[in-house]
């Protein structure tokens, strides 16, 4: 068996962890818990929670409750001009560049947050497959830049979890489809999320995925439409609100809940309605919107997405009819709307018959599958999404790693010094497509120092740039002469610095078995409850689908786990969980009814392991 | 820091100056097929002075390509060397494993490239020639300027982009054609100055055209925007 490598997405929204099991991969869950979790965060009187039970407490700590912080990750202050007046919590700008989430003397990074949501998933998989978790294939939107996934590794690395591989969501994505549809050609990925917005080019070739070009926005996802018919609203029901920044924390917590349910009704429904509840102020009111309406609101934001696939094409030097198949990725993938248009644009029905929340998961467990050993039938190249450079005179940006490059990408150049005797030449690292560097994205910068004096223009500087596997950058520069030489890992000239990721990750290592069994104990003690509850709801007609033997077991079961409940040991928690999941498994099936397991067994979908 | 444009050139470490056809491999002592993997015993090649981007692929240098062959063995490689391949290797294969890659990738896109190959084959066979390109002709020069005030009318919505287009893909095609027979007329006959100065004079033709041709993407990318 080879070292358990899982797969995890690490989304806008949802987040959620695969792994490749005996019979394929899938994600991790059992009948009683899962690894899918929103992304939302919760600083309450209790403590911090996360997941489902963060977001139900949204409009109770509007404040503190975190959405969406995925968009904060690697960003600085220039990134974030952006209107924030729809965000119920604070985002400020702390030293040297840092984005800080939330309260006064509470404040957290956004790698902090993550990392809650990802200590939270290693936790639930590490109950669920009853083994310890320790290394991750994680995924990035595709249009992620060096420091955005500097920021994921970070988050991961405070969760505890190594990260063997940093993969994009829509090569996850076409991993998993080209092995489970075992297709050949040129494909399209469609990755609409909750937050950010990816198309990639691929080829498929017997073994091989190529990525031939990608491209994105990292602020394009269901959030964005969220706001479009939150605005609606406030329009239609506030109308006295003539700026959004009159609006409380809690009101735009409900504003968003509400829009999010209509935004889902509306994949299903013509037509749908909610009775939107404004307590501060003193709003109780119905509120209906109609799929055309919706439609009308959202279409500059969905033919944006249209022009991002025209340009992909246009890199890999395609047209749309060269592509065989779209696959949809993604939550916002689910709207009819998205579909049409895509529809429209290839001529060809897009592939929907994959899972599009889970595909990504899944597809990151099966190269954590390839990267243990367990698989060597394919090979994936993947491609950097913005040209990397430097800073030369003038403030022109000199590209030396190109966009669509494919990685591990090295590549060197030489250059000279500008005034006579010059001893150090320092380096501002860039990333983006613009001619000028005040348009592209600084990544950090870099000193080389002790070059003997020459005359200027005689030194040779050369620089090396070596973007790794997972798209991260290192700079290395030599002064050929003398043989002088420096080398960095790029730090971000904002987010976290390395000394603030050691404190955290030790922190985190520190409390993590204490805090790993209290939590564990709470949650399982919580499960027996409701198992024994679920039990005794539907036991007068458990004769009805078990045998008298079944019923005496689960009888006997019940008993112990009653007991069990004030012990302290998780693990024998656990295994009771487990062992009443078996003895009741017959029972749960044929109560469910066959309709309802169809519908399951549709969404979980095994990929065929080779 | 100077952008100089003379020593921006990249110049790489893997030039080698002389295709041997008869490598032997660090191992097993079988001869090579591509100089950076032994397919025999399957042990990645330490990097050797004699490797090239042309050995790397088993074709011989020149300037005409067979992009085919070279697709095929890329194919072949890079499973071979690319690092998702050695996860159980040893410290030392896996390091090979990651510089061969990327050398790999750089080595095809070197190939693939017009300008790209007619420079880096004439590293190999020009002694002391450092990727340095000169200015082009002046009358080349001129023809670019009108060329240039072609794309001006295109930009201001007047011209036809697909006229320019096809006038510089005729260029392309006709340097394309000079650089290949010249270099069959190099290859042999290294002292010959004046094949080595048309060589050079067309490489620095092709560099001014391929800077046209981003000028043009960003044209045609402004005029499907406003087709939106």
């Amino acid at each position: 068996m080879s070292e358990l490598i899982i797969g995890i997405d690490l989304g806008t929204t949802n987040s959620m962890a695969a792994y490749v099991s005996e019979t394929g991969a899938e994600i991790i869950e059992d009948s009683y818990f899962t690894t899918q979790t929103p992304s939302v965060v919760s600083q309450t009187e209790n403590g911090l929670l996360v997941g489902a039970e963060a977001l139900n407490q949204r409009t109770n700590y509007p404040r503190t409750t975190f959405t969406s912080f995925k968009r904060f990750m690697g960003r600085g202050a220039k990134d974030i001009s952006e209107n924030l007046t729809l965000s119920p919590f604070k985002v400020i700008i702390g030293e040297r560049d840092k984005i800080l989430i939330g309260e006064e003397g509470a404040q957290l990074s956004p790698e902090q947050i993550s990392a809650e949501v990802l200590r939270e998933i290693k936790r639930k998989a590490e109950i669920i497959l009853g083994k310890a978790v320790k290394k991750t294939v994680i995924t990035v939107p595709a249009y992620f830049d060096d420091a955005q996934r500097q920021a994921t590794k970070d988050a991961a690395q405070i969760a505890g979890l190594e990260v063997t591989r940093i993969i994009n969501e829509p090569t996850a994505a076409a991993i998993a489809y080209g092995l489970q549809e075992n297709k050949k050609g040129k494909i399209a990925v469609y990755d609409f999320g909750g937050g950010t917005f990816d198309v990639s080019v691929l080829e498929l070739k017997d073994r091989l995925f190529r990525v031939i070009s990608t491209r994105g926005d990292t602020h394009l996802g269901g959030d964005d439409l969220d706001n479009l018919i939150i605005r609606r609203m406030i329009r239609d029901i506030l109308p006295e609100v003539k700026d959004e920044k009159e609006l409380s924390p809690e009101t735009i917590q409900r504003l968003k809940r509400s829009s999010e349910i209509l935004k889902i009704a509306l994949s299903t429904n013509l037509e749908t309605s909610l009775e939107i509840e404004l307590p501060e102020r003193g709003i109780k009111t119905k509120y209906s919107l109609s799929q055309k309406e919706f439609e009308e609101e959202i279409r500059p934001k969905v033919e944006e997405t249209l022009a991002h696939v025209k340009e992909a094409l246009h890199d890999a030097e395609l047209t749309a009819g060269d592509i065989e198949e779209v696959v949809m990725v993604g939550g916002s993938s689910r709207i009819p709307l998205v579909r049409h248009l895509v529809e429209a644009f290839f001529g060809i029905k897009p592939h929907i018959r994959i899972n599009p929340e889970q595909v990504v998961a899944i597809g990151a467990a099966i190269q954590g599958h390839l990267l243990s050993g367990g698989r060597k039938d394919y090979l994936l190249m993947d491609v950097i999404p913005l040209s990397l450079g430097i800073e030369t005179i003038g403030g022109v940006f000199s590209k030396m790693v190109m966009k669509n490059a494919s990685i591990p990408a090295k590549v060197t150049e030489v250059f000279s010094t500008s005034v006579d005797n010059q001893t150090g030449i320092e380096l501002s690292i860039f990333q983006g497509e613009r001619e000028f560097v005040r348009d592209c994205r600084k990544l950090g910068k870099f000193v080389l120092k002790g070059i003997p004096p020459m005359p200027a223009g005689l030194p040779k500087v050369e620089v090396t740039f070596f973007v790794d596997v997972n798209g991260l950058l290192t700079v290395s520069a030599k002064e050929l002469r003398s043989e002088v030489e420096s080398k960095i890992e790029i730090i971000p000239t904002h987010g976290l610095n390395r000394n603030e990721i050691t404190r955290m990750i030790k922190d985190s290592m520190e409390y993590a078995v204490d805090d790993f069994n209290q939590r564990n104990l709470v949650e399982f003690r919580d499960k027996i409850t409701t198992i024994i509850d679920g039990i005794d709801r539907i036991w007068h007609k458990a004769d009805q689908f078990v045998t008298p033997d079944q019923i005496e077991a689960i009888a006997a079961h019940r008993k112990v786990m009653e007991d069990l409940r004030k012990n302290e040991n998780p693990m024998l928690l656990k295994e009771a969980i487990d062992k009443m999941g078996d003895l009741t498994r017959d029972l749960a099936d044929s109560i469910m009814g066959d309709a309802a397991k169809n519908i399951l067994l549709e969404d979980s979908k095994k990929i065929p392991k080779t | 820091m100077i952008p100089s444009e003379e020593l921006k050139e990249d110049k790489s470490d893997h030039h080698g100056h002389h295709h041997c056809a008869s490598e032997r491999c660090d191992k097993c002592d079988s001869e090579l097929k591509h100089t950076i993997y032994c397919t025999a015993c399957e042990k990645i090649q330490q990097y050797n002075k004699t490797m090239n981007y042309f050995s790397i692929f088993g074709v011989s240098p020149g300037y005409d390509i067979d992009k085919k062959e070279v697709t095929a063995a890329f194919e072949r490689l890079i499973f071979a060397l690319h690092p998702d391949m050695y996860v159980n290797g040893s410290k030392e294969d896996q390091a090979l494993s990651l510089s061969h890659t990327a050398l790999l990738y750089e080595a095809k896109e070197t190939l693939f490239y017009p300008f790209k190959r007619g420079r880096y084959l004439l590293s190999l066979l020009m002694p002391g020639f450092d990727g340095m390109i000169p200015q082009p002709p002046q009358a080349f020069v001129l023809e670019m300027f009108e060329i240039q005030e072609e794309l001006d009318l295109v930009q201001e919505g007047s011209g036809s982009l697909k006229q320019t287009e096809a006038r510089i893909n005729l260029l392309l095609q006709e340097i394309d054609e000079a650089l290949s027979a010249d270099f069959k007329a190099y290859i042999p006959n290294r002292e010959d100055k004046m094949t080595a100065g048309k060589i050079l004079s067309n490489l620095a033709k092709l560099k001014f055209l391929d800077n046209l041709g981003e000028r043009i993407r960003m044209i045609g990318k402004n005029l499907r925007d406003n087709l939106n």
